[in-house]
């Protein structure tokens, strides 16, 4: 019986420590072409409207937050990849940012629900929906000119004002994070100003 | 009765065991020494904390007032560093108000991070001591790109390492116990 709970007590303390274990795994991909594809959307276009899965469960329609809230559509390439893991956890202690600017973020990735699910929770959560782009395989991006020949897309931010209008865009080095000051910079010049 | 009692203890044992595995994991640093690398004044409050003569470029490791310096490797994007803030804010207070301020001193050091996501941390956590952005990665190509977060205790004398840490350490008391006799 004393073995039992004792055995348990250790069984408690290895899954606290799953989460850390989990992200020690991450798969570490190789040196990619910064940049690998063409963008057909540019700052004034109006943003096509978009309907993809969430992780929460629900569907997510852009033209839900019309004159509601302005939107970052942050695509990152793949779940379970070291500088994706490394970036939208950031955007949890820097939110205050995108609040003041009454700004909401809808992360995107190809990747399926679950997956992405399974990874957001190893994560440790994030405030914000993360919609998956899988089915048809990466159509958003592709329309939005951001999935790369390899099925992944890149590392891009658009801002989308409450008009539903394109105003910033920044498709970064695959290999890299955006740097989090033009990200806020661009949130206080085109939503606040 | 005595059966029952070295089968708990046994047990204990094995458990005590395997939690130390996981916990003090053997680190990947493959350094023995820290780098000798400058790094910049920090700003006022934090140089007298340091015991460095404020109006310099920038020092090394060597120049501070302490016998061994804990670096913490940390990312403001770690969720586990977010996690673990708390914690070494209270390592830190709990170095102070044990008087073993002399014996060691806490620094953080932030590989791609630029200053302005290193002031994003602080702000959020509160941090109390030294913070350095290293947004080109420079100083941690040279301590072997080690994951975030990570610790190491480096001796001042010889800048020799007395003890690496990969991850979160979960209780101050105890990391500090370990930090105190490496």
């Amino acid at each position: 019986m004393k073995f039992l709970r004792v055995a348990l007590i250790v069984f408690f303390v290895m899954f606290a420590l799953r989460a850390e274990a989990v992200l020690d795994n991450i798969y570490q991909p190789p040196q990619l072409k910064p940049v690998d594809s063409e963008l057909k959307v540019k700052v004034g276009d109006l943003a096509s409207d978009f309907t993809l899965p969430c992780i929460c469960g629900e569907n997510i329609t852009l033209s839900d937050f019309r004159n509601k809230k302005n939107v970052m559509l942050s695509f990152i390439p793949a779940a379970w990849t070291p500088v994706c893991s490394d970036q939208w956890p950031g955007y949890n202690i820097a939110r205050h940012f995108f609040d003041d600017s009454e700004t909401i973020i809808l992360g995107i990735s190809v990747d399926s629900t679950a997956t992405l699910h399974a990874w957001v929770d190893a994560m440790g959560g994030l405030w914000f929906p993360v919609l998956s782009d899988f089915w048809p395989h990466g159509g958003l991006a592709n329309e939005m000119g951001v999935l790369r020949s390899d099925g992944m897309a890149e590392r891009a931010v658009f801002l989308i004002d409450k008009q539903g209008e394109i105003v910033f865009i920044h498709v970064e080095d695959i290999n890299r994070r955006p740097p989090l000051e033009m990200l806020v910079n661009a949130l206080h010049n085109q939503l606040v100003d | 009765m005595f059966r029952n009692h070295l089968i708990n203890n046994f047990s204990l044992q094995i458990a005590v065991f395997i939690c130390m595995l996981i916990l003090f994991a053997p680190s990947s640093l493959k350094a023995d020494s820290f780098p000798e690398i400058m790094l910049p004044m920090p700003e006022e409050e934090h140089s007298a904390y340091l015991g460095l003569e404020h109006g310099q470029d920038g020092f090394f490791l060597n120049e501070v007032a302490a016998e061994t310096v804990l670096v913490q490797i940390f990312s403001m994007y770690c969720p586990i560093c977010q996690r673990e803030a708390e914690a070494v804010n209270e390592l830190y207070y709990m170095i102070q108000d044990k008087g073993l301020e002399g014996q060691i001193k806490v620094i953080g050091i932030a590989p791609g991070n630029s200053a302005f996501e290193v002031s994003v941390f602080r702000d959020q956590y509160d941090i109390p001591f030294p913070l350095f952005p290293d947004p080109e990665f420079e100083w941690h190509k040279l301590l072997g790109e080690v994951g975030t977060p990570y610790f190491i205790l480096v001796e001042i004398q010889d800048l020799g390492l007395l003890l690496t840490h990969k991850g979160a350490f979960e209780d101050p008391a105890v990391f500090l116990k370990r930090l105190s006799s490496p």
